[in-house]
């Protein structure tokens, strides 16, 4: 996975509702038929920092298994941010794509 | 300030924080077998925890405290070395702390007396010649007639014999009646010597210093009234000095309008050419040293013309400032500037010798930093190490130094 792109799938995968960790992890993979891992130890650092900035918000809830555990939700701060992330990303991925065409 | 509110929030809940992230590792963990999947890139917990501590931005406090705990474990078991490092240390800094409290009374703080900064000292000044002191018969001839500053008052100093005992010489301090109270001066028992003292039918008093209360009347608490005998004269002990006073310092106090009573003889209060009496005054607010000094001149050219050998040509009053310790008592400033550098000399060896000794110490660690690099501690982690070792020695050298300085100045 390119560095940094970790957030801005996190955000995008958490825009239709609450998950927990582990849903967000297999969330990924699938939706990017196992291209895009994202790395368990990477993932929850990332989810922290993303706390500590005000993009997501915890509360526990129950699994699917019926285990207590912690559900991520996006903050108005955290739909900001991904409009903000996103539009970087499509104009940064735009500019690659017109090198790869035309260079 | 959101952030900073939620990381504090973070901090303070961080036990449960932690274990709330080690739980949900776990149910990660087990969902994995559950699929199964090998949880292969999970890592040791322990290092997810020092990452989600420094995703909240608090890893530095982690590893500050390692530091400051393997540095004491260092310090604690090699107790030789930590002691003259200490001791170094504390000596330096301590001698250094002491001298400039003392510098700091004399020179910085001003005296602890009523408004200090507009307390001047009057000098008589010619373009040949000066003097710190001016005669008294002038002092009160300028007391008497001046118009311009809020107050003038004056000290002559001199000697008198206690009680029968010739050999028994104090110092006694003849002064105006403002004196006490220009200084804000208040009484230890009894009273000051007050304006009152100076009218032609006041009875003779005096005002013994805290030293001399103690030394001849033994803290007697019914020294007030006493009637004591200097130079064979009865005079009655009107109150006591204040232990710290800051003025001028005598064994007595006494008005300087009874000099002519208790010395015999004494043509101090007509003699103009006597020139003992010091001329002190308050510079009114608003008003600049100049403007005072001129404001004086029609007095002394006054009295220059009706004394004119008692006179220099073109003499006038000086105010210098006498707000400080530094300006009242006569301070060799060259000896003091060579003493300030030889303490900061101490200082200097100080860091000297206790540089050398940590470079001796750092030469038989080698062995330990370098095994430490190859287990993979950055060199910035180690360096941080080390400098956080020092600040601990630096911080028990302060510590221990504000020790000595503080027994040094009690």
């Amino acid at each position: 996975m390119p560095p940094g792109t970790l957030p801005l799938l996190v955000l995008r995968v958490l825009r239709t509702g609450p998950l927990h960790g582990y849903a967000i992890a297999t969330r990924i993979r699938q939706l990017s038929a196992s291209v895009l891992e994202a790395e368990e130890g990477s993932l929850y650092p990332a989810l922290q920092k993303m706390l500590m900035k005000g993009w997501l918000e915890s509360e526990w809830g129950m699994s699917e298994t019926n285990r207590k555990v912690r559900f991520y939700r996006l903050t108005a701060e955290g739909e900001k941010q991904l409009e903000t992330e996103l539009a970087d990303y499509q104009r940064v991925n735009a500019a690659i794509q017109a090198i790869l065409d035309f260079a | 300030m959101k952030q900073l509110w939620r990381r504090l929030q973070y901090l303070r809940t961080r036990r449960q924080q932690e274990q709330e992230l080690d739980d949900e590792m776990a149910f990660h963990r087990e969902m994995m077998a559950r699929e199964g999947r090998t949880p292969g890139h999970f890592g040791a917990n322990v290092k997810l925890r020092e990452d989600s501590a420094d995703a909240w931005g608090w890893g530095w406090l982690d590893r500050l405290w390692q530091d400051i705990r393997f540095g004491a474990r260092l310090l604690r078991r090699s107790p030789g070395f930590t002691t003259a490092a200490v001791l170094v240390l504390a000596l330096g800094l301590g001698v250094n702390l002491t001298l400039f409290q003392l510098f700091d009374t004399v020179f910085l703080k001003p005296l602890p007396i009523r408004e200090p900064q507009s307390w001047y000292k009057f000098w008589r000044h010619a373009p040949e010649s000066s003097a710190d002191s001016v005669s008294c018969p002038a002092l009160r001839y300028y007391r008497a007639n001046n118009r311009v500053l809020p107050a003038i008052e004056g000290i002559n100093m001199g000697r008198a014999y206690w009680a029968e005992n010739r050999s028994d010489l104090q110092t006694v301090a003849w002064i105006t009646g403002g004196y006490f109270s220009e200084l804000g001066a208040i009484p230890a028992f009894g009273r000051l010597i007050s304006s009152a003292d100076e009218k032609g039918d006041a009875a003779p008093v005096v005002v013994l210093s805290y030293t001399t209360w103690e030394r001849k009347f033994a803290r007697g608490l019914d020294v007030v009234g006493k009637v004591v005998h200097l130079n064979g004269k009865p005079v009655m002990v009107a109150g006591v000095a204040p232990v710290h006073f800051a003025g001028q310092r005598a064994d007595a106090y006494a008005p300087l309008a009874q000099l002519p009573y208790l010395v015999e003889g004494s043509k101090t209060l007509t003699d103009f050419e006597e020139g003992s009496c010091m001329m002190f005054g308050r510079i009114g607010e608003g008003q600049s040293p100049e403007a005072a000094k001129a404001a004086l001149q029609p007095l002394v050219d006054q009295l220059a013309h009706e004394h004119p050998t008692a006179f220099w040509k073109n003499e006038q009053l000086e105010p210098h400032f006498a707000g400080s310790v530094a300006n009242t008592e006569s301070i060799n400033r060259p000896v003091a500037t060579a003493f300030g550098c030889l303490v900061l000399l101490i200082l200097l060896s100080a860091c000297g010798n206790l540089g050398n000794m940590l470079l001796a110490r750092a030469v038989a660690r080698e062995r330990e930093m370098r095994i430490r690099l190859s287990v993979g501690a950055g060199r910035l982690r180690l360096l941080r190490q080390l400098l956080t070792e020092s600040l601990l020695l630096a911080l028990l050298g302060t510590g221990v130094a504000l020790l000595v300085s503080h027994w040094a100045t009690c």
